[in-house]
């Protein structure tokens, strides 16, 4: 988790990089579109969102029945379940299980919840040779960064950068060319996944009626790497519950066109077990990992539990300008854009987490883009709101909006001190507004001897006077 | 206390007794209405919209009235792209449209577990067959009771997939009506060719798995 101090250190330079910019605005309005598209050929859409909603609502309603319920459906079905409080105990259980199967190389699929829990440098620290297979993901591993979006992992890099990437950590000649570059990753993973002893991805959907859960993806990384080595961990946050497979077409209809413009995702595996005893291939062991890691608390919390409907398709963040302008890294951690502003406190606590309520417009494109119709503004409010009552603004903040309301609930003495910074205002030279350093760097600051709203709502209140 | 315990007694104690959304309870079977509403009943017009969202994934589509037909364009497929060799993944289809090719094409069949990965790893083509095909999304479903490996859908470059017309359903919520409690559980939906575009968002299709789905309609 990034330093809340270092978030705006992230975001000047952010802004600064018109590269970036340039690239997180052409990648998210190509997938703004595509998905504008599919929802246009959809006339029952909202009809969808309203479901699937319903169903989540459905599903965590009761959620230690259906937790319990699942995990007993899935130990039926030979899949061995553990419970983790918090990430330290999810990466424990992880290492334990390798120690204990003599492990030496691991392949892994894309999984937010595994970033989350930050589980690579601990497996590397276990000395287990650990290999990200989805494309986006192998290129970020190389980078040594961390993913910049929630379905687009290289969002941030260029052709060029990526090129000059391999060219160093791979031992290869230079090409920008994407497909001789995704050539040379497809040779080097195929290698590994035929030679990993253990597969681990995230979860998508786990379906309580039969005890299974999906896996969703578009390269054949994800069926690669469970199905090849011989063990098979699987991590889901507790929130993934759906309340059965027979409901799952629904999410998968509003998934593939908000995550990536499609009208469905190219694979959608569905493991209800180890498949050993169906086919003579897969694994022989299917563990599943079931992280708390705060969202039992976030669940207790009724005016914001909606945000754990999260199906991390990132449609909010492809229509969020906050997130166009400064891209995922300025977040500092595993989810950004509107749900991840509203999941990093939630997840690192208000202290921890101040900055990312307020990396938000509230111009509400979040919530008419979420397909799972989460209320991202009202849900931001309400973290500004108790980030504001906990104290953990700054100073300088908490003084001028103490002056402000001090003022506000006075309003001779508010005109009086407005009608003297007008003055004032004549006396600085070259009519410029008042210094006001930071705040102006990327906006302009009113002059205070301008009409400002007041006069302006009299005006026009004269004015419908005078019409009558 | 175990993590276990610990975390649903927490759940135990926050139980929902507000539910979060107003529901419409007519709401489900209208929708489930419109989705049907939207698809045709008639098998060909179906078969039309499974290779118009076949094509529109990168798929190609064939159309075959018997088993001769489609193994003259499988054989005519592997000749073009000199293909030499072809891996049968068990199903009876397949098996029969890969007896009438043996005099072009070796055919392989699924090795033994323990050699089967290395092996097909440098296979270039694969014929499989799919249980149940969706003609809104031009997916194929292969659940694993009726497989005998899914490794020949994924590791070969090409993949000829076969598909019996009278088991193309119109969308995915029919598709999930088809299929057993069992079939469901452990399956695999497949739409199109393997694909990435994490590179700028350019296209590449073969991202680690086939670069190209060949689905062949039999009568």
């Amino acid at each position: 988790m990034l330093k809340p101090r270092k978030t705006h250190h992230y975001i000047r330079q952010a802004l600064k990089n018109d590269c970036l910019r340039a690239a997180v605005g052409k990648a998210t309005d190509l997938a703004v579109r595509k998905r504008q598209d599919l929802v246009n050929e959809t006339p029952y859409w909202e009809d969808l969102r309203h479901h699937v909603h319903h169903l989540k609502s459905k599903v965590l309603e009761n959620p230690e029945q259906s937790l319990m319920t699942f995990e007993a459906r899935c130990i039926a079905n030979g899949i061995n379940v553990h419970w983790a409080e918090d990430a330290a105990e999810a990466r424990q259980i992880i290492v334990d299980l390798a120690a204990q199967k003599k492990v030496k190389k691991i392949v892994k699929s894309k999984s937010l919840t595994t970033e989350e829990i930050e589980l690579n440098p601990a497996l590397e620290k276990a000395g287990l040779e650990t290999w990200e297979t989805d494309l986006g993901e192998y290129i970020v591993q190389l980078e040594g960064k961390t993913p910049s979006h929630l379905t687009m992992p290289a969002l941030h890099l260029s052709r060029y950068d990526i090129g000059r990437l391999f060219e160093k950590k791979l031992g290869i000649e230079y090409t920008d060319n994407p497909n001789e570059l995704l050539q040379v990753a497809r040779q080097r993973l195929r290698e590994h996944f035929l030679s990993a002893d253990m597969g681990i991805s995230g979860v998508n959907f786990a379906a309580v009626e039969e005890g299974a859960f999906v896996v969703i993806e578009n390269e054949a990384n994800a069926h690669l790497s469970i199905s090849i080595p011989k063990i098979h961990v699987a991590i889901m946050g507790l929130e993934k519950l759906i309340p059965s497979l027979s409901d799952l077409p629904y999410f998968l209809k509003v998934l593939a066109p908000s995550a990536t413009g499609q009208k469905a995702s190219s694979y959608v595996n569905i493991i209800g077990g180890p498949q050993q005893h169906l086919m003579e291939e897969g694994p022989e062991e299917v563990h599943l990992v079931i992280l708390d890691n705060g969202r039992s608390n976030i669940l207790a919390d009724a005016s914001l539990r909606e945000t754990l409907f999260c199906i991390r398709c990132g449609a909010c963040l492809n229509i969020c300008p906050v997130f166009r302008q400064v891209g995922g890294h300025a977040y500092g951690w595993a989810y950004m854009g509107p749900i991840g502003a509203t999941l990093i406190p939630l997840y690192n606590g208000l202290s921890e987490g101040r900055y990312a309520p307020f990396l938000s417009s509230l111009c509400g494109a979040c919530f008419d883009n979420c397909p799972m119709r989460i209320q991202i503004p009202k849900h931001l409010l309400t973290l500004r709101n108790r980030i504001a009552e906990s104290g953990k603004t700054m100073l300088i903040e908490r003084v001028g909006m103490k002056i402000w309301s001090m003022l506000a609930v006075r309003p001779r003495l508010y005109r009086f001190i407005t009608g003297l910074a007008a003055i004032v205002q004549q006396l600085i030279p070259f009519d410029k507004a008042f210094p006001a350093p930071g705040y102006v760097r990327h906006r302009a600051l009113g002059r205070m001897d301008s009409k400002g709203f007041r006069s302006r709502f009299m005006d026009s209140e004269d004015r419908r006077e005078g019409g009558r | 206390m175990n993590a276990r315990e610990q975390i649903l007694g927490r759940l135990k104690a926050i139980s929902m007794t507000d539910p979060i959304s107003t529901y419409d309870d007519g709401l489900k079977h209208r929708l489930d209405a419109a989705w049907d509403g939207s698809f045709p009943d008639e098998s060909r017009r179906l078969a039309g919209l499974f290779a118009d969202a076949l094509e529109a994934v990168s798929g190609e589509f064939y159309s075959a009235a018997s088993v001769e037909e489609a193994a003259e364009i499988v054989g005519r497929i592997a000749h073009s792209s000199d293909y030499n060799a072809i891996v049968v993944d068990g199903g009876d289809m397949a098996d029969n449209i890969a007896l009438r090719v043996t005099d072009t094409l070796q055919v392989i069949a699924i090795p033994e577990a323990a050699q089967r990965s290395e092996v097909l790893a440098d296979i270039h083509c694969s014929m499989v067959e799919a249980h149940w095909g969706v003609a809104e999304t031009a997916s194929l479903a292969f659940p694993y009771i009726h497989a005998v490996s899914t490794q020949p859908h994924f590791l070969a470059e090409t993949v000829i997939a076969i598909l019996k017309r009278d088991r193309l359903l119109a969308h995915l919520g029919a598709l999930f009506n088809h299929l057993s409690p069992e079939e469901m559980k452990n399956l695999v939906l497949v739409t199109g060719p393997s694909r990435t575009a994490d590179i700028e968002k350019i296209l590449i299709l073969g991202a680690h798995g086939p670069k190209r789905l060949i689905v062949i309609l039999l009568d």
